[in-house]
């Protein structure tokens, strides 16, 4: 028998709960819009990290949420769930970029964005612009190591795992990457 | 002071405050000497800074409208498969028989009564047991080309039972396995027989693609009958594990005659039907001829001495992908299982002449995987049958 489902709008300021997780599970609208309004945004983010391009970025958060019924058969509600949703995420960015390197299309560089806003006042905005310049300058080999490293604070295991690498060449490429980022940033400092 | 810098890893750790430093002590202490370390903490901690606040995006309402069409396509899905299934449901097949070498056997669809939808299974007792065991994946190759090669009248025709579907909530198990990868099984395991329902599905760049939809109920360690999914069972399922926009194909095994059916969805939403199963056994056997093959035996039934060749239509003799497959009947045989006693045509199957039977009532292909010979009777525990 189908779970019975109480209807239980999502509210923002929490977490997403296990009531919300089961009507995401069962595909519920209203469950779908309210998670989408509450990660989405940094789902992009991470996505077009990961892919360099927005177009690309949206695609594969589509993807994300299209499959949430079926990838949250596998999610056990233990772990935070947005952090679980960001390596899905991540998973599905990396996946987009295999697949369009397997087309033997170019891979994308960063697409460089110079916004600048009141929220994003804490960092100089040439510092910023220095650092996007020179993330969007690194292979997306050593690109997705240095992020999955660096802001997803994946493990090198865990890189190896989701790259398909060794755990060996996931060190060696944040070597790089970081060495990389160095002669471009005028030694980081 | 340590002579050696910090490792990168550890200062990635520090620069985003992260407590999963071996010994933060030693590399605080380290940091305090060192000015190259710290200069390079303090670049990393900028890009951290820019990486960390950088700008969100706000998600765009289109976006959002895009993930609900693609959904409300998916279910869009689920329903079309229904009505399809109920179309289904009221055919039936013929056979036909492959001219010169007899070699394989076609089938082409007719009218069918739905007479038998009601047929259940009859209770009984064992011990036996059997196993369902999907194998790798084989592309299709014959869709939409059955021809009918022969005149006579099938032999096996509508008798096949469609019956009712499996109760859900009676099933007692459920595994699932890893993400990329999934394999449901639900199994209802009694002393007298065992349902399962079998749902498989590939992730292919996050999208789901199933590969195979199927259900099976065996009794005294023999496949007997296979089930359709009733609606109310089939929704909870297919509610969770909504289906992509790729060709979609399920596989429903059809009864005691051996019968295969499977539904192929095209992008375009065609339908359609063929008998044949696209499964190749891990013993390397191209299993659509063990249904030609219970087709054939029920139009010329086996005797000490018969051996046909099998081939996979629209494939050459010297296809060493879809090898031919020469099966000889040795002779009869009795093989004694815990409930009784089953007729079988031992059969060689293969260029290895590996042994198989074949059941005399039924037709299907068995293989036996245990047992020892007991005053010139084989005694077995237990019989596998492959679908």
């Amino acid at each position: 028998m189908p779970p019975q489902l109480k209807m239980v709008r999502h509210d923002e300021r929490r977490p997403f709960g296990a009531s919300d997780i089961s009507a995401l599970r069962a595909g519920e609208d209203w469950a779908i819009d309210s998670c989408y309004r509450t990660h989405a945004g940094a789902l992009l983010s991470l996505a077009y990290r990961l892919t360099g391009s927005h177009s690309d970025a949206e695609d594969v958060v589509h993807d994300v949420f299209v499959s949430l019924p079926n990838t949250l058969v596998n999610y056990e509600e233990r772990g935070q769930f947005d952090s679980w949703l960001r390596r899905v995420t991540a998973r599905a960015a990396l996946m987009h970029h295999r697949k369009r390197v397997s087309r033997r299309e170019t891979p994308r560089a960063l697409e460089v964005v110079s916004q600048t806003d009141a929220s994003r006042r804490a960092v100089d905005a040439s510092t910023r612009s220095a650092v996007n310049r020179a993330l969007g300058q690194l292979s997306p080999a050593l690109r997705h190591v240095f992020l999955l490293r660096f802001v997803e604070q994946y493990s090198h295991s865990e890189i190896a795992t989701a790259l398909d690498i060794s755990i060996g060449t996931s060190e060696v490429r944040l070597n790089r990457a970081l060495t990389r980022l160095r002669e471009l940033l005028g030694g980081i400092r | 002071m340590s002579t050696s810098h910090l490792s990168n890893d550890v200062l990635l750790e520090l620069s985003s405050h992260s407590d999963n430093i071996g010994d933060r002590a030693a590399a605080m202490e380290h940091l305090a000497d060192c000015h190259d370390c710290r200069a390079e903490l303090s670049g990393l901690r900028e890009v951290a800074a820019v990486l960390h606040d950088d700008h969100v995006p706000q998600p765009s309402d289109e976006l959002l409208q895009r993930i609900q069409r693609s959904m409300a396509e998916n279910r869009r899905t689920d329903v079309q498969f229904i009505s399809i299934k109920k179309s289904i449901a009221r055919w039936s097949w013929g056979i036909g028989l492959a001219a010169a070498a007899g070699i394989a056997a076609l089938v082409v669809p007719q009218r069918f009564q739905d007479e038998f939808e009601d047929e259940s299974v009859a209770d009984a007792t064992t011990n036996a047991t059997s196993a369902f065991d999907p194998v790798d994946f084989a592309s299709a190759f014959s869709i939409g080309t059955s021809v009918a090669h022969a005149q006579q009248t099938p032999l096996v025709s509508s008798r096949a039972p469609i019956t009712t579907g499996i109760d859900g909530s009676k099933l007692t198990k459920m595994r699932w396995s890893s993400i990329g990868y999934m394999r449901v099984s639900r199994s209802d395991q009694r002393p007298d027989r065992t349902s399962q329902v079998v749902v498989e599905r590939d992730s292919v760049g996050g999208r789901a693609l199933w590969r195979a939809v199927s259900t099976t109920i065996t009794r005294h360690g023999t496949m007997v009958d296979s089930l359709w999914f009733q609606d109310d069972e089939l929704r909870p399922f297919r509610r969770s594990f909504s289906i992509g926009n790729a060709n979609l194909e399920y596989r429903f095994d059809a009864g005691e005659r051996g019968r295969v059916l499977l539904i192929r969805r095209t992008p375009s939403n065609t339908v359609k039907v063929d008998t044949s199963t696209y499964y190749v056994a891990k013993s390397g056997f191209v299993l659509e001829s063990e249904v030609q093959l219970s087709m054939l035996f029920a139009l010329q039934p086996p005797h000490s001495g018969w051996s046909a060749t099998f081939g996979t239509p629209g494939r050459s003799a010297t296809d060493t992908l879809h090898p031919r497959q020469t099966i000889r009947i040795a002779g009869s045989e009795t093989i004694q299982m815990p409930w009784g006693k089953v007729e079988t045509w031992r059969a060689q199957l293969g260029p290895d002449a590996t042994t198989w039977f074949v059941e005399k009532r039924t037709g299907r292909l068995v293989r036996v995987t245990s047992g020892e010979r007991r005053n010139g009777q084989r005694q077995y525990r237990d019989i596998t049958t492959f679908h």
